[in-house]
């Protein structure tokens, strides 16, 4: 509690922005909320659909959906350039981690932001979608995956948060976060709180 | 590890959320809509502007078709099987299809029973005219609702009924006492479950797409501002004279579907748009909104 206080002394709100193009947007939005509402901070959760719309952000979330399409909408609409100028924390879960790599097995528009190589699709088509338990903060997660990628390389400095049958679906670089799972359709606001607190030391 | 709980089912609908879903016929057209920004792909034999003209039956696509399909594009890809043909469903679920879309415009297989979606590990789509049909098909196992609207006809004003017909039943819900709500639920003739979900919710428990009749960004921005989640165009894109122009454009609007001046400016020098068929002159038996219930 004297940490977080310590954290926001001076800072009179965060905002976090979630990518408004296409995907679970709403989804995020919800946990986002609640994973605030939790931690108790002073904060606004903003739908970022323009370039403009991230200058107002401390720290954003791209969501599920399809990489291809997000991709392009960023590259078209500016938003792309304005994160990378910004430099701010960027978690992304499913759609979104494939957006944050830097290479994929497919030629697309990309981030760039976390060193690791995604595969798409890694773990199959829809009918190979899985619900299963993972680890991760040393404690156990439900992982949802649903066409999910996997994370085949990864470089130096990324640390690997989870992995599933010997396969990386969740890591942290810098200050981003990315998940081959769905957080957002769970009710556990462990993996959004610790986004929450990359922003946090992020803004200080 | 689980497959095929309704976590994912509806998990993988809510993730086309905001996007465009295109007919296409052949891996070329597939790539030309992964390439304009196609949340998904529908495989099919024919689009239905062309079913239409061709009268019979329709039947689900031929295997090669959807294989062909599937390699051609890293999207999802759907098909569509016949109202109640659980074993064409079998059949494209085996194919490694993503999702099934049971649909009107095929020839109804059968005139009593719908498909149990709950038995099959990959997600349904289904049309629906109005609330009690989308919670029918809801109770079904369907993971997804579109609207029926009149496909391959090129005019939205069918889609556009549906969709206002669905939200405003759903404003009507909200301040509906328990009582209220049984009687919803006896004169739509669907689950009180889900008439009272429906209720606390605001919206359907399912991801909510627009389809049959869409031609043009316009369109697809109407569909949206009036709620919902995403549109399904058929027709409107490869019946088109500039099929990859309009399916770049189409997504643009959907995306930005508030954005006036941006829907001005994708809306520009598209070339024709496909014909489109006045409602009033398709015979009653031939509206193909009416197959299903």
């Amino acid at each position: 509690m004297s940490t977080q206080a310590h954290r926001l002394e001076g800072i009179e709100m965060i905002r976090i922005g979630i990518l408004d193009l296409q995907g679970d947007v709403s989804e995020h939005f919800k946990i986002t909320e609640k994973s605030l509402k939790n931690m108790n901070i002073e904060s606004q959760v903003l739908k970022v659909k323009t370039a403009s719309d991230v200058s107002a952000c401390d720290g954003m979330i791209i969501s599920g959906g399809e990489s291809t399409v997000i991709g392009k909408l960023m590259e078209k609409t500016g938003i792309k350039k304005e994160i990378l100028t910004k430099k701010i924390p960027v978690m992304g879960t499913c759609a979104g981690m494939v957006l944050l790599s830097t290479k994929t097995d497919y030629e697309q528009s990309l981030l760039g932001l976390i060193d690791m190589k995604v595969k798409r699709n890694g773990f199959g088509r829809q009918r190979s979608s899985f619900e299963d338990e993972i680890e991760i903060f040393g404690g156990k997660y439900k992982g949802i995956f649903i066409r999910a990628p996997y994370v085949s390389e990864v470089g130096d400095d990324v640390e690997i948060l989870a992995s599933y049958q010997d396969k990386i679906v969740a890591v942290a670089f810098g200050n981003h976060i990315a998940t081959a799972f769905h957080p957002e359709l769970t009710d556990d606001t462990r993996i959004h709180e610790y986004f929450i607190k990359e922003v946090l030391n992020c803004v200080e | 590890m689980l497959h095929g709980t309704t976590v994912l089912k509806e998990g993988f609908a809510k993730m086309t959320k905001g996007g465009v879903i295109m007919d296409v016929v052949n891996a070329e057209q597939a790539a030309i809509a992964e390439e304009a920004g196609a949340v998904s792909v529908m495989a099919l034999e024919r689009v239905p502007a062309d079913i239409r003209a061709a009268g019979g039956v329709a039947r689900m696509a031929d295997p090669s078709k959807v294989k062909e399909i599937l390699d051609a594009v890293s999207i999802p890809v759907m098909a569509k099987v016949r109202i109640g043909h659980f074993v064409e469903a079998q059949v494209i679920q085996s194919l490694g299809v993503d999702m099934i879309d049971e649909s009107e415009v095929l020839t109804p297989a059968d005139e009593n029973y719908h498909i149990d979606k709950t038995q099959f590990t990959i997600p349904f789509v289904c049309g629906a005219r109005n609330l009690g049909e989308a919670l029918r098909r809801i109770n079904e196992g369907a993971a997804m609702i579109r609207t029926k609207g009149e496909a391959g006809t090129g005019n939205v004003v069918e889609a556009v009924r549906h969709m206002r017909k669905i939200q405003s039943a759903i404003r009507e819900l909200k301040d509906k006492t328990e009582e209220e709500l049984w009687a919803v639920a006896r004169e739509t003739e669907s689950p009180l479950e889900l008439v009272k979900e429906t209720a606390k919710q605001g919206r359907l428990p399912v991801v909510n797409f627009a389809a049959g009749g869409i031609a043009t960004p316009a369109d697809a921005a109407l569909m949206m501002q009036l709620g919902a989640d995403g549109v399904f165009v058929g027709s409107g894109i490869f019946k088109s004279e500039n099929p990859e122009l309009v399916a770049k454009a189409i997504v643009q609007a959907t995306t930005h579907y508030k954005d006036a001046d941006l829907i001005a400016k994708v809306s520009t020098n598209l070339g024709e748009a496909m014909p489109g068929i006045d409602i009033g002159e398709i015979p009653e038996n031939e509206r193909l909104q009416e197959r299903g219930w």
